[in-house]
């Protein structure tokens, strides 16, 4: 073969694309420059890391910006599209990533665990949830989703002395390798059906039909589900969030759940659509099931960080329930997950607070008169834990509200009927820990919850309340957000 | 001026106060800010055009809240309104003003649960309707876990998961009544104006009048969804029962006049028997667990449980007179049972006891305390020339005609209540001293209960100028229910 008469390669201009895609990079070349600085020095580079990291952050987030202003369109030949939802999402999860950085340092030296990889770490992952984000691709998908898990496994493994966070770590790679097998399997049948793994080429193939597209989307929504912690794919989710630190199982219930839920919903709103009513019904089977058995494993939970695992699961069905409705209401997932995040991110910071002589000690009976000593504290803490039970004036209600619509409006009254068992039973499992906080002191070592904890707890509740008092602004941004993602 | 706005938000600001000024000042601050609402509440009576030919004479908005839903915050008082407005104006300054009253957060919360509660009366979209409807609640809760007696966790999470069981069902239907405007008008709005415009269909009405009625009935305490009145009524500082009983349990009552009555005529015609049934039910398990329990407290509780079955009774009767009665009863009620408890809370405060058989002989020591229990105990029986009257008697006339057994436990209940009421009298005011001797009001004391002593003589004396302006707000209502019964056919 004559390698000289081959055509010229066009080579695109991709000088604007990365300009767009500026808050990604932003966090990648933070993670390199963090991680370098960690490794430069033993004592002065955790702090350097940390300055560095919020730096970092605070980049990626203002950088967001303009594209949550414009209206944005495909970028890299199609692979990703950069558009008013990335920009959106990417804020929320660089909110996220903060909050579990700012938990960070205090728990790890706590548990003896602190290592200036860590936020390298927390900031790689978050550039795999940001690849997940705006990808429009399910190659770049997966590669997102990896980079994402393999970040998160470590900060999974970091609390090495503890028993239940290497079976956490163990659990969670095994679980999440074989996830990720499925997806790329599934991404190979959609490939071999499509011609092609762009989300707008298995859309086209979704129309026409085929067995082979069906098992590959099949597969591919599997995968989803188990990142996202869907029942029956939820067997990790507890494991992980008792087992990892506590700011790691803060990020997990935050960045990677919002990372990996609106990767679904890009790719739900293109694809399913055309595929047929029949893949909404599968959804919201698993939604069903995720929000009763989460509600229902959530009752007898002692451990408070379990106590949030279970209480995600539950909150997973419900933010799947706008997703398989499709339509106009997919907007209440992206309003549900927001609520979600910001009263998880108020709860993780109690349970962050709960470490003491060198172990975590997440047992809820210790919260038992928490209220006596810092009633400000536990008024902020309970606000957080009634917003994920969606009490009116916190961001859970209007959350709930859209969830309801959705259910409604999409797969019908028993879907509602479901909805209203299983917020019912939100409310009764988050009143326990409410109820201890106001109850007598009792005998175990007490919660101190230092400035760090105070800080996110203090924001947490800032955004809860504002989201529950006025709704009206977010909520137009999210929909106007997902309602450029159908077309 | 937007005059009901100001109305709400005023104690939401009083409380905001309250938690900054320094701790002596709290108290005052907070009593001024429930006095100062009192007089917009005032302010409001007297801009209230009876006269007028609209539904809501008074009316704002609506301006957009929620816009994405068509949610709107939008306020509006006819005559029911109105008169629970003044009700819960009139009764908070009295529970903030009681001697045994808590310190600064209770204040604030009880200023807070305030708030919510006039947006209750007034909100005229059904989801702020909703949100208030809820958020009244939580203040109190949170008093009640947190300063309540020895079982004051258990009272409260009883009351909070009775309530949330019945305010999700309620949050589910009111979603249902909104995706349906929205498909029969093309526009989203949750206005009660717009939804009445669009009748839900047949199929789904009595499932949503159900899920609107199980909310309002848990929240009036109707037998068999009280199970979260005793311990709550018993286990709450003073000042929050005296809000839960008097202001919280009347926006059951206040959901169904307003809300599931007008909505869905038809089921609510279908549903009436059985209401009639559980208010009847109530009326006389209530009345006969008042007579058996030793607590005062617990005998008020009970007795606003027969009290306020009487007032189901009337909705489920559903005629002009019925439904008038029944709204004045429920706000009259709020008056004097909110005078019983203060009462209660003084004898509690003095002597730590509060058994019927701990004290005896009152009249003779505590005149001015025996007066004014003797008082409201006569305007809880419906002695004619006080409160209790007009509404027992409208409320008896008019389920008379449709429903005759209905009436005749609600005179049964009538005389249990004047048993085991007069009996409280007789043990605590009369007879042989009991163990303790507490000493006679404190002018202080004594002020806030002759106040609403004096409003149960007049509003007795002088019912008129209310029921002019409430009547007209229940025709409308039982207009509705008699033309979805000429509409059923016999």
């Amino acid at each position: 073969m004559d390698w000289t008469t081959l055509p010229p390669v066009a080579i695109p201009d991709l000088g604007p694309d990365l300009l767009r895609a500026s808050p990604v990079l932003a966090v990648f070349v933070a993670a390199l420059v963090v991680l370098l600085a960690g490794a430069a020095g033993r004592g002065r580079g955790a702090r350097v890391a940390t300055v560095l990291t919020a730096v970092g952050l605070a980049l990626a987030g203002i950088l967001a910006v303009p594209l949550l202003l414009s209206h944005g369109g495909p970028a890299f030949g199609g692979a990703a599209r950069l558009d008013r939802y990335s920009g959106l999402v990417v804020l929320i999860l660089v909110a996220c990533t903060a909050g579990a950085a700012a938990l960070s340092p205090s728990l790890l030296r706590a548990v003896d665990a602190r290592i200036p990889e860590h936020d390298a770490l927390l900031l790689l992952s978050l550039l795999g949830m940001g690849l997940l984000v705006v990808a429009d691709d399910l190659l770049l998908a997966f590669v997102g989703l990896e980079i994402m898990t393999v970040a998160a496994w470590v900060l999974t493994a970091l609390n090495r002395s503890e028993a239940t966070g290497v079976e956490a770590a163990v659990r969670y790679f095994v679980l999440g390798a074989f996830s990720s097998a499925f997806l790329l399997y599934g991404v190979a049948f959609v490939y071999g059906a499509a011609g092609g793994t762009g989300y707008a080429e298995a859309a086209v193939a979704a129309a026409s039909g085929g067995r082979i597209f069906g098992v590959g989307l099949a597969m591919v929504l599997v995968g989803f589900a188990f990142k996202v912690g869907a029942v029956p794919f939820h067997p990790w989710v507890p494991d992980v969030y008792q087992g990892a630190p506590a700011p790691a199982s803060a990020l997990f219930a935050t960045g990677v759940k919002v990372a990996a839920f609106a990767a679904l919903l890009r790719f739900t709103a293109a694809v399913l659509p055309a595929a047929g009513p029949r893949w909404g019904v599968a959804l919201a089977v698993l939604a069903a099931a995720s929000m009763l058995v989460g509600a229902a494993a959530a009752f007898v939970q002692r451990d408070l960080k379990r106590f949030l695992g279970w209480s995600a699961v539950s909150h997973t069905g419900f933010a799947l329930v706008p997703l398989a409705g499709g339509g106009a209401g997919m907007h209440g997932t992206l309003v549900y997950l927001a609520a979600y995040a910001a009263a998880s991110l108020g709860a993780f910071a109690v349970a962050a607070s709960m470490a003491h002589d060198g172990r975590e000690d997440p047992d809820m009976e210790r919260l038992r008169g928490l209220g006596r000593r810092h009633p400000w504290l536990a008024a902020g803490f309970a606000t957080c834990l009634l917003s994920l039970a969606g009490l009116p004036l916190t961001a859970g209600f209007p959350a709930k509200v859209y969830v309801l619509l959705a259910a409604w409006e999409g797969a019908g009254g028993w879907l509602a009927a479901v909805v209203v068992v299983a917020a019912l039973a939100g409310a009764a499992y988050a009143v326990r820990p409410v109820a201890l906080l106001f109850a007598e002191p009792g005998e175990g070592v007490p919660v101190e919850i230092g400035r760090a904890a105070r800080g996110v707890l203090v924001v947490a509740v800032i955004v809860v309340l504002a989201l529950g008092v006025m709704p009206g602004p977010f909520v137009d941004l999210c929909r106007l957000a997902v309602a450029e993602l159908g077309g | 001026m937007p005059i009901l706005t100001v109305l709400i938000v005023l104690p939401a600001l009083g409380a905001a106060l309250v938690a900054i000024v320094p701790r002596r000042l709290a108290r005052p601050t907070a009593l001024a800010a429930s006095l100062a609402t009192l007089g917009v509440a005032v302010a409001v009576w007297a801009r209230f055009d009876p006269a007028s030919a609209e539904p809501f004479p008074l009316h704002e908005g609506p301006w957009p809240w929620i816009p994405d839903l068509g949610v709107a915050w939008a306020l509006g008082l006819d005559g029911v309104g109105l008169v629970f407005v003044l009700l819960t104006a009139v009764v908070v300054p009295a529970a903030l003003a009681a001697r045994s009253a808590p310190g600064r957060a209770p204040a604030a919360l009880l200023l807070l649960s305030e708030s919510a509660v006039l947006g209750c009366f007034t909100a005229l979209d059904l989801f702020l309707f909703y949100a208030f409807f809820e958020a009244m609640l939580l203040p109190v809760l949170v008093v009640l876990a947190g300063f309540g007696g020895a079982g004051r966790i258990r009272a409260a999470v009883r009351l909070l998961l009775y309530t949330l069981a019945g305010s999700l069902p309620l949050l589910a239907a009111a979603v249902a009544t909104w995706v349906h405007h929205r498909a029969a008008a093309g526009a989203p709005s949750a206005l009660l104006a717009d939804l009445l415009s669009t009748p839900v269909p047949a199929a789904w009405a009595p499932w949503l009048f159900a899920a609107f009625a199980l909310a309002f009935a848990v929240k009036s305490a109707v037998v068999p969804l009280h199970g979260w009145l005793p311990d709550a009524y018993a286990e709450a500082p003073v000042g929050a029962v005296v809000v839960l009983s008097a202001l919280l349990a009347k926006a059951g009552i206040y959901g169904f006049l307003r809300w599931a009555l007008p909505l869905f005529p038809e089921a609510a015609v279908r549903a009436g028997p059985v209401l009639l049934a559980l208010g009847s039910l109530g009326v006389l398990y209530g009345g006969l667990l008042a007579w058996v329990q030793r607590d005062l407290r617990r005998v008020v509780a009970w007795a606003s449980v027969s009290h306020l079955g009487l007032c189901v009774v009337g909705l489920g009767a559903g005629t002009r007179e019925a439904l008038a009665g029944s709204a004045w009863q429920a706000a009259v009620h709020g008056l004097y049972t909110g005078a019983l408890f203060l009462l209660v809370g003084v004898l509690e405060a003095r002597t730590g006891r509060r058994g019927v058989d701990d004290f005896g002989g009152l009249a003779a020591t505590a005149p001015r305390f025996a007066f004014l229990l003797g008082l409201a105990v006569l305007a809880a029986i419906a002695v004619p020339g006080l409160a209790g009257f007009p509404g027992e008697f409208l409320l008896v006339a008019g389920t008379w005609r449709v429903a005759p057994a209905a009436a005749v436990a609600a005179v049964l209940g009538a005389v249990l209540g004047a048993a085991y009421l007069l009996r409280v009298v007789e043990r605590v005011c009369f007879g042989r001293p009991g163990a303790d001797a507490p000493a006679d009001l404190a002018p202080g004391e004594a002020l806030p209960v002759a106040v609403l002593g004096l409003l149960l003589v007049g509003l007795g004396v002088f019912a008129g100028p209310f029921l002019d302006r409430v009547t007209p707000a229940t025709d409308r209502v039982a207009a509705a229910l008699e033309a979805a019964r000429a509409g059923e056919g016999p």
